[in-house]
């Protein structure tokens, strides 16, 4: 690894989002919850004659309402600002660039060695941020080569039809539960926060793209792949 | 009639948006779990019109009961609730993209028009 990180900042501010977002999801649910209890109760009132009624009641239930709305304003600020960095300087960038910067800042132990396969004589290129995509790579290279202990990880670049495919494989034990590997905080490794492959997805989707598991014979394989067409933040980003 | 099919683990929000629902003439039979749901679906003889279906259900994943709905329901719409990552899938495969987050009323009329666009 780098003294200096060039993926640091983005890793950073990837963390911090992958890390809040179920927080964020499950508060928003629960602000969803006592708004539309609000408007329930709301509604209800107004077709009751109740000249007796409290005047504060209303107003009280005005007061509940704000302080909801100002609550899901906080939280939605919040990861706004976060997600601020992945669209931050989105440019045609040759593939080969990002699979290399991530090859060159994994932090791996020496007793990993890392090949890169890229098809001939096809120049890729992705719409993206160089060191965002670089991230994606690398979190899945560094989680194959945690699995793997001591041995290569491959890094492979496919044209299929319609998309690009970023697969890195190696020959561990392989992902057991492929469903399980991708919840958040979900790891065998001591010390280990298991949010890599939950960045890596995140940050396939937001490029319209995905994050698949297979199933080689022996060994794990991880591969993003990504539209070739069209493959910019029109979609959206995923909250 | 309207008859929906809310299937969500949040007690909060099935409890909060099938009573708004009922109130504005829909009846809404709500399940809270992926088995439970899939066995509603298997035995059932209801139709409904659309499905509300949550992502992450606890015992299983919304996205699984999309082809049990298409196959068993074939009229029903598909509205994804999640606004998660991980239901992204779902999301694309869905009819409609309705997340819980969203004010009843934004909620109400985007599933009035996505039911007024039923073949």
């Amino acid at each position: 690894m780098n003294a200096a990180d060039p993926l640091r900042t983005v890793e950073m501010l990837a963390l911090l989002e992958e890390a809040s977002t179920p927080l964020r999801h499950d508060v928003r649910n629960r602000i969803a919850s006592v708004r539309n209890l609000a408007f329930f109760v709301r509604r209800k009132l107004a077709a009751e004659a109740a000249p007796e009624r409290d005047p504060r009641v209303l107003d009280f239930l005005a007061k509940i309402e704000g302080e909801v709305q100002r609550t899901d304003e906080v939280i939605e600020g919040w990861s706004t600002r976060i997600q601020q960095v992945h669209v931050r300087s989105n440019a045609r960038v040759p593939l080969a660039h990002c699979l290399r910067l991530a090859m060159d800042t994994a932090r791996l132990p020496s007793s990993i060695g890392l090949e890169l396969s890229l098809p001939a004589g096809a120049a890729l290129e992705l719409e993206c941020d160089r060191e965002v995509l670089a991230l994606a790579v690398r979190c899945l290279i560094e989680n194959a080569g945690e699995a793997v202990g001591a041995g290569v990880v491959i890094v492979r670049a496919d044209v299929m039809p319609e998309q690009y495919r970023i697969t890195v494989s190696d020959q561990g034990p392989g992902i057991v539960d492929a469903v399980r590997c991708l919840e958040r905080f979900e790891t065998t490794k001591p010390g280990h926060l298991g949010l890599g492959l939950c960045i890596a997805r995140r940050i396939a989707s937001r490029l319209g793209g995905d994050l698949l598991i297979g199933k080689p014979a022996s060994g794990a394989e991880v591969s993003l792949s990504f539209p070739i067409a069209g493959n910019n933040l029109e979609r959206g980003a995923p909250p | 009639m309207n008859r929906l099919l809310l299937i969500d683990d949040d007690e909060g929000n099935r409890v909060t948006l099938s009573a708004l629902l009922e109130d504005e003439g829909f009846v809404t039979d709500v399940v809270a779990s992926f088995a439970e749901a899939k066995r509603l679906l298997e035995t059932g003889d209801k139709q409904y019109v659309a499905v509300l279906l949550d992502h992450s259900l606890g015992d299983g994943y919304g996205t699984d009961l999309i082809p049990v709905i298409r196959k068993l329901q074939p009229n029903a719409k598909v509205v994804a609730m999640s606004g998660s990552v991980g239901a992204d899938r779902m999301r694309r495969t869905a009819d409609a993209d309705l997340p819980k987050g969203l004010h009843f009323l934004d909620f109400l009329s985007r599933l009035q028009a996505l039911l007024c666009n039923a073949p």
